[in-house]
C-alpha cells in the first residue's frame, strides 16, 4: 500500500472532505461502521456503498486508482464464505461488509492528515498508546525511502531476474534483513534524540477540534444512514 | 569566559568491541565561543559528542559539562544544550513543525502560553513562521534543518552541536546556515560547537579548532592559524581549505602572497600582486 501518497493526498487536497474536521469525518466513519455492523441485507450495503461513492465522488480521490485497497478485505473473506456454505444472499452480504468497512476507513484516511488524527484520538485514548501509534507512522516514511533505495540497489547489482525466481526471493529475504538491521538502530538513535530533546512521556499536539456548517453535514448524513439502515 | 564543557582524556568501548579514546590535549568549551572538531572519518568525533551529551559514560577519563557529569545527570546538561544531528529526519518528531519546536519545552513543562511566545520568537528569528502549520516530512532539506535548529534553540541553551550541519545542503542553504549559526551565537550568546568535513566555509563560522586524529587531540589552535598549516592537514588526511592550498602553491611558486582563508581575503591578497604587477611593467 502506498502510505506516503495516500499521506500526501490528505494532506495537499482541498475538497470539502479534506476541509472538514478530523472530529465530524470520524463520526461520519463511526456511524458508517455501526451502519454495516447493522445491516443483514445487501440492499443495506449497496445503499451504504453509493453513500461512500458520493464520498469519494466529493473528495475527488479516483476508485480507479485506489478502489483495488477495498479488495484486499474481500479476498480475506472470501474463505470465509466458500466454508460455510450459505446462501447466495448471505454470502454477499459477508463480502460487501467486508468493501464497505474497508471504503469506510479509505474515506477517512485519505481525507485527514495523519496530525489531526492524532491530535483527535489524544482526546479519548492513552496518549503512550497515541504515540506509539505516531511514531510508528513517523518512522515508516524513513524506512519507506531506506527500503526503496535497498531495492534500487538490489537491482542494480544484479540481485533481480525475471527467471530466477528462488534467487530474487533470497535475495528479497537479504534486505528485509538489513533493513530490520535499520530499523533497530534507527528506534535506538531515535530514542536518544528524544532523550536528549527531554522527552519524559508527552509528545502532545496542537490541533484543536472544531465545527463549521459542512462539519454538521456530515454528522446529519451518519445519522441519516444509520436511520435508513433500520428502516430497510 | 566561564569553561562549559571540560573532556579529559576519555575512553569507550563499543557492543562490537571497538574501542575509541580521545585523549591528547584538554578538550575544553567556554562560553559563547565557536568551536569546530575536525577529524577524518572513526576519528573519534561523534564518541566525543556523545560522551558530552551524556549518551556514553566513559570507562576512562572525565567530562564534565556545566559542572555536571553528563552521563549521571543528563537531564540538567541536556536541558542547557541545543542538538542538531546530522540526518534531522530522525530528529523532527512532532507531527506539524509548531508541534515540533514545541516539543522541549511541553516535555520541561512550560504553559501553553509560555510555549506559544518560545515557539513564534524562535521561529521568526529563524524565518519559518511559514511553516508552522506544515508537516514535517513534506519540507524541504534545507527547511527541515531549520526546523531542526528551530527544535534545538527554543529554550535559548547556552550550547548548541551541529553534526556535519552542512550535510546535504545546496550552497544557497549552507550560506543560510552560516547566517543562522551566527546570528545565534551573537544575539543569544549560544555556544557552538561543530563537527564538519566543509573545511572552506570554516572560518565563516567558528573561532577555534580542534583537530582529533586516531582517537588523539593533537591540535587546538584559531582558525586562522590551523586551516593555514597545510602540510599538517594533508599528514592527518583532511584536506586544507582551496584558498590555502592555491595560494600556498603561488607562494611556493614565488609570488609573495600571505595565505587567505575568505573570498574576499584572496580578493585583496590578489589585488595587491596585481597592483605590483602593474607598478613594475
Amino acid at each position: 500500500m502506498n502510505l506516503s501518497y495516500i499521506d500526501l493526498i490528505a494532506n495537499k487536497g482541498d475538497s470539502m472532505l479534506h476541509q472538514s474536521s478530523a472530529a465530524s469525518k470520524f463520526l461520519l466513519t463511526l456511524s458508517l461502521i455501526v451502519s454495516i455492523i447493522l445491516a443483514d441485507q445487501p440492499i443495506q450495503l449497496i445503499m451504504l456503498v453509493m453513500v461512500l461513492l458520493i464520498g469519494y465522488r466529493l473528495a475527488n480521490i479516483s476508485l480507479i486508482k485506489f478502489g483495488h485497497y477495498a479488495i484486499y478485505p474481500a479476498s480475506f473473506s472470501l474463505p470465509f464464505v466458500i466454508f460455510k456454505l450459505s446462501s447466495v444472499t448471505t454470502c454477499s452480504v459477508v463480502i460487501l461488509k467486508a468493501v464497505t468497512a474497508a471504503l469506510s476507513l479509505l474515506l477517512l484516511i485519505f481525507t485527514t492528515p495523519y496530525p489531526q488524527i492524532f491530535g483527535l484520538l489524544y482526546r479519548f485514548l492513552p496518549g503512550v498508546l497515541v504515540e506509539g501509534m505516531f511514531f510508528t507512522y513517523r518512522i515508516f516514511f524513513i524506512l519507506i525511502s531506506q527500503i526503496q533505495n535497498l531495492l534500487t540497489i538490489q537491482k542494480l547489482r544484479g540481485g533481480r531476474s525475471p527467471i530466477r525466481v528462488l534467487g530474487n526471493l533470497k535475495n528479497l529475504a537479504g534486505v528485509l534483513g538489513v533493513l530490520f538491521i535499520h530499523a533497530f538502530d534507527l528506534s535506538e538513535r531515535m530514542y536518544q534524540i528524544m532523550i536528549i530533546r527531554g522527552y519524559t512521556g508527552h509528545l502532545g499536539s496542537s490541533q484543536e477540534v472544531y465545527f463549521h456548517w459542512r462539519d454538521l453535514l456530515l454528522i446529519i448524513t451518519g445519522i441519516i444512514v444509520i436511520v435508513l439502515v433500520v428502516i430497510l | 569566559m566561564k569553561e562549559i564543557v571540560h573532556v579529559h582524556c576519555i575512553k569507550h568501548i563499543y557492543p562490537d568491541k571497538t574501542e575509541v579514546s580521545v585523549c591528547g590535549l584538554e578538550f575544553l568549551v567556554h562560553q559563547k565561543e565557536r568551536i569546530a572538531i575536525l577529524g577524518p572519518n572513526g576519528a573519534g568525533k561523534t564518541t566525543l559528542l556523545k560522551h558530552i551529551l551524556g549518551l556514553l559514560k566513559p570507562l576512562e577519563g572525565e567530562v564534565t559539562v556545566f559542572g555536571h557529569q553528563p552521563s549521571k545527570e543528563q537531564r540538567e546538561v541536556v536541558k542547557k544544550i541545543g542538538m542538531v544531528f546530522q540526518n534531522v529526519d530522525e530528529q523532527i518528531i512532532g507531527p506539524t513543525v509548531y508541534d515540533d519546536i514545541a516539543f522541549t519545552p511541553r516535555n520541561y513543562g512550560y504553559t501553553k502560553d509560555e510555549i506559544y511566545q518560545m515557539v513564534n520568537e524562535v521561529s521568526n528569528r529563524l524565518g519559518i513562521s511559514h511553516l508552522l502549520d506544515k508537516i514535517p516530512h513534506y519540507l524541504s532539506g534545507g527547511q527541515k534543518k531549520k526546523v531542526a535548529l528551530a527544535g534545538a534553540m527554543v529554550l535559548k541553551p547556552e550550547l548548541l552541536i551541529l553534526d556535519e550541519p552542512f550535510n546535504g545542503l545546496d550552497p544557497e542553504s549552507k550560506d543560510e546556515m552560516i547566517n543562522l549559526m551566527n546570528e545565534i551565537n551573537h544575539s543569544y550568546g549560544t555556544a557552538l560547537l561543530l563537527t564538519s568535513h566543509d573545511i572552506n566555509l570554516l572560518s565563516e563560522i567558528v573561532d577555534k579548532i580542534y583537530i582529533l586524529h586516531s582517537g588523539k587531540i593533537i591540535r587546538y589552535g584559531n582558525v586562522q592559524d590551523v586551516l593555514r598549516e597545510r602540510e599538517f592537514l594533508n599528514q592527518v588526511s583532511l584536506r586544507p581549505p582551496i584558498l590555502v592550498e592555491l595560494f600556498s602553491r603561488l607562494q611556493k611558486g614565488g609570488i609573495m602572497v600571505d595565505i587567505p582563508l575568505t573570498i574576499s581575503e584572496a580578493e585583496k591578497e590578489l589585488m595587491k600582486v596585481l597592483n605590483v604587477k602593474r607598478e613594475v611593467y
